[in-house]
């Protein structure tokens, strides 16, 4: 006897298919699950809120703090407006050997921004530094900023650093670690000078930093 | 459902990384965060990329990108058999199923499958028609698949597993149009555009026609009547269209995706049943998804819907029988969600779900059997993980209330403890939680008379040949227990592997009874049987960079299982794979090569009274290149030595599928 046609499947049911099967309904106890298991969850929820304000001190990760930076780069191309410009590619450079441009080059390969392709430069010294709409300094090429950080404003350049102060001393963004969080200095006068408008969330989130503070 | 129990749903209300924590790769992970999200990282010791997968509280893999692009696989189902822990078969073209741990040869498929959270199971019987889904390769970013119970966060239907199938913006989608060719007639044309319109708005969209094997010429009743020997015949032409938009602007993010597709397809049975299907299907899937900062946090809403009408038509020796169809399989879903990390070692999600299912068959008896059924859904849920000592410790929390208002409501919990044992170079992972599976419309509603009997859905009411009221009862969710003990080892930063051991326990078993059984004779229906079934395994996988551009893969599944049923009689479980080992290589350079085997041994179907499937094993490869910047070719061989075999007995023997792939991008 072959039932055919339930459920979209054909099926077929003979001898030893019935082996598994009673005859007649029956039906196991009720209640799926072992209760044990849900009053220790209950309990253990409990627990859970009296013990989550308990935090030890971590110590930074600097893999982990290298892809956030250039994940953070990342996100902020998006809230940063430039002059108008016909370039198909947003250009990222770095100034000296720094470790953020191994995963700045992975996203360049896989993600686009604004639609646009990001292209990712590297530039040794201050000397070879070349268009780009995004710079990276280092914490060894800081120094350069002071005759170079000029003629890169004025070429509508952002300028980024992860350098103690630098956001007082005229780099637009800088990257500081703030109660083991990884946050973001913005100087609105740099901003001003490079002739960049940045969004207003972005604004929100950052630690805004008065150049005249530092001096 | 007690007052405890939704005290304790009320009481988590903590957020977990549980969903982020499942990208693959930690600075994939970053990259889909908001600049709000970003600012919420902890800053913490850590191992290097695959430190999210050390701590996701579930046994989980990630297919990539590259997998998906580089493999051979035509299917996705044929790309999530490599997927340590997961089985699969195909029966024809269009019927194929993936489930995990054990559990991918029942009655009803025990998988949630999803389209960026868009759930795409048949609502009518949980399935999920893979090859007509409106879905390209191209389009795929990763696929996440989860090994056990994940009712807690996801609900009914995800009783074995979740599968996330993650898309690509289209901010990131290239125009691009291709053409494939291989053996017996096998085709696809597609073309496909993706434009940015401004720098917060993109859109694309694709046409496709996948012809999966040449027509048959067996598919007329005069043919069938003429081939004396013809054997398995099996063809399916689908047309596709999808849709992706894309708007972005700071932390607030909308998509709208979706597609539709349209099947024609033929299978002819041999094995003395001389018989003729020819059906057709329209499938369609939208997805809309808004995620905007609030608070602290970041709030998700999702809207979705996803729709399938499916006409079978049947000859048999020659004369036509029958038609039947799936009128209706509708389901609507709304998602509400809440992420937030109020500490610095705390990370929460809670949210709402809402649902509604439409089902309606007309099966082919005399006189005809319709149902039409709809059924509403409501589900909160909430999911907590806590980090302790310097995140050497990580407690997960998640439950899950569901009710429908057919059905009595259900609550799923599930904990998870991680423990990192060295630097974060290993990791032990401990899990105890629940999943269930409501019964489908299918298994509640459907009647079919063949001759000399019936088989009837658990609320039908019907008579045996001898007279034997048999009356119908709603019937219960199967539920599942689950524990789980993983060891995951992350060496260096070229290697990662992981065991896991797991046992599951199926109770309130959804299944086949015998009401009455003569010569002539045969009354059976679906309702909660007798039974337990017990399965447990052993999961094995190892990944390892052999260089820049070399990757390798080797995983070994082991799972064997018991059913006992109410008299304590116990039976093997006959319902997956004893044993399946895969592994594959992967180059990357100039020329991009991928080279694959699969084993898989012990395969026995409950319900198919034939001898079981031969072991088998299996070798696909795959070299592409692009040549200039523009045009890609690729070469392509499934089962490339052609050792033909059945995935499940007497329909579609397996062959060799070499094609050839030219695709240029523009």
């Amino acid at each position: 006897m072959k039932p055919v046609d339930t459920f979209g499947q054909s099926i077929v049911l003979r001898g030893s298919a019935q082996k598994r099967r009673r005859i007649g309904p029956a039906r196991l106890c009720e209640g799926g699950g072992p209760p044990n298991l849900r009053r220790f969850l209950l309990l253990a929820v409990v627990g859970l809120a009296c013990l989550a304000v308990v935090s030890d001190a971590f110590a930074v990760d600097k893999e982990r703090l290298i892809r956030l930076k250039a994940a953070f780069i990342f996100n902020i191309i998006g809230y940063v407006r430039w002059p108008e410009s016909a370039q198909d590619n947003i250009t990222v450079g770095i100034l000296g050997e720094d470790p953020v441009a191994v995963p700045l080059r992975a996203i360049s390969k896989k993600r686009m921004v604004k639609g646009k392709r990001m292209e990712v430069k590297v530039f040794p010294e201050a000397s070879g530094i070349g268009p780009c709409n995004i710079l990276f300094v280092s914490a060894p090429h800081v120094a350069a900023l002071d005759s170079l950080g000029v003629q890169l404003e004025s070429s509508h350049v952002l300028l980024i650093g992860d350098t103690d102060g630098l956001a007082g001393k005229g780099v637009a963004v800088n990257f500081v670690v703030v109660k083991e969080r990884l946050r973001f200095e913005v100087s609105l006068q740099a901003l001003k000078r490079a002739g960049l408008v940045v969004g207003a969330k972005m604004l929100n989130l950052s630690i805004l930093v008065d150049e005249k503070d530092s001096q | 459902m007690g007052r405890w129990k939704f005290a304790a749903v009320i009481a988590l209300v903590f957020m977990s990384l549980g969903l982020t924590q499942t990208h693959g790769d930690e600075l994939d992970a970053f990259l889909d965060m908001s600049l709000t999200d970003l600012l919420n990282v902890p800053v913490v010791t850590a191992s290097k990329r695959l430190q999210t997968l050390m701590e996701a509280p579930s046994a989980i893999s990630i297919i990539s990108r590259d997998d998906i692009l580089q493999s051979s696989a035509n299917t996705i189902p044929e790309l999530l058999q490599y997927v340590v822990g997961m089985d699969g078969y195909t029966k024809t073209h269009t019927d194929q199923d993936v489930a995990a741990r054990g559990l991918a040869y029942d009655e009803t498929p025990k998988m949630l499958i999803l389209v960026n959270s868009q759930p795409i199971n048949v609502v009518v019987y949980g399935g999920v028609q893979w090859p007509t889904l409106p879905l390209a390769k191209q389009d795929i970013d990763r696929i996440e698949v989860v090994r056990g119970p994940s009712s807690a966060m996801y609900g009914a239907d995800a009783q074995a597993g979740v599968v996330n199938i993650i898309t690509l913006p289209a901010f990131e989608r290239k125009s691009s149009a291709s053409i494939s060719y291989g053996e017996r007639g096998t085709q696809t044309y597609q073309i496909g555009f993706a434009h940015p319109l401004n720098e917060d708005f993109a859109v694309a969209i694709r046409g496709r026609f996948t012809r999966t094997e040449k027509k048959g010429d067996a598919e007329t009743p005069a043919a069938i009547q003429a081939a004396p020997n013809y054997g398995i015949k099996d063809w399916a032409d689908i047309y596709a269209m999808t849709y992706r938009l894309d708007y972005k602007r700071g932390d607030t993010e909308f998509n709208s995706e979706g597609g539709i597709s349209s099947d024609e397809e033929g299978y002819n049975a041999s094995a003395g049943d001389r018989s003729i299907d020819l059906s057709s299907k329209r499938t369609i899937y939208l997805n809309n998804r808004a995620k905007f900062p609030v608070g602290r946090g970041e709030v998700g809403i999702r809207l979705g819907v996803r729709d399938l009408w499916q006409e079978n038509k049947r000859w048999s020796n020659g004369g036509y029988v029958f038609k039947y169809e799936l009128r209706k399989s509708q389901g609507i879903d709304v998602d509400l969600q809440y992420t937030l990390s109020p500490l610095a070692n705390q990370n929460i999600i809670f949210g709402g779900n809402a649902s509604r299912f439409v089902g309606s068959r007309d099966i082919a008896n005399t006189p005809p059997y319709i149902y039409d059924e709809s059924d509403n859904l409501w589900s909160i849920y909430a999911q907590d993980q806590v980090a302790f000592a310097d995140r050497r410790i990580l407690l997960t929390l998640s439950g899950r209330y569901d009710k429908w208002s057919s059905l009595d409501g259900e609550f799923t919990p599930r904990a998870t403890l991680n423990l990192d044992l060295h630097k974060k170079k290993a990791n032990l992972r401990l899990m105890a939680g629940s999943s269930f599976r409501r019964p489908s419309f299918d298994e509640s509603h459907y009647f079919v008379r063949f001759p000399g009997g019936w088989l009837k859905g658990s609320q039908i009411d019907a008579t045996t040949e001898v007279g034997t009221l048999v009356p119908g009862e709603k019937p219960d969710p199967e539920k599942l227990t689950a524990y789980e003990v993983g060891l995951r080892l992350h060496p260096d930063a070229r290697t990662y592997v992981d065991f896991e051991v797991f046992q599951n326990t199926i109770k309130r078993n959804l299944g086949l009874i015998v009401y009455h059984n003569a010569p002539d004779e045969l009354n059976i229906g679906i309702t909660n049987i007798g039974d337990r079934i017990k399965l447990s395994g052993v999961e094995i996988e190892l990944k390892h960079d052999l260089s820049k551009d070399t990757r390798a893969f080797l995983n070994y599944t082991y799972q064997r299982g018991k059913i006992k049923d109410a008299s304590s009689i116990e039976e093997k479980w006959l319902g997956a794979p004893q044993a399946k080992l895969s592994g594959g290589i992967s180059y990357a350079g100039t020329i991009t090569a991928d080279a694959r085997f699969r084993y898989v041994g012990g395969v026995t179907y409950p319900e198919v009274d034939f001898e079981p499937v031969d072991d088998y094993w299996t070798v696909d490869l795959a070299v592409s290149k692009f040549s200039g910047e523009y045009l890609h070719a690729k070469l392509s061989a499934t089962n490339a030595l052609d050792k033909a075999r059945y995935e499940y007995p007497i329909y579609t023997q397996i062959r060799r599928k070499l094609s050839v792939d030219l695709r240029y991008l523009f």
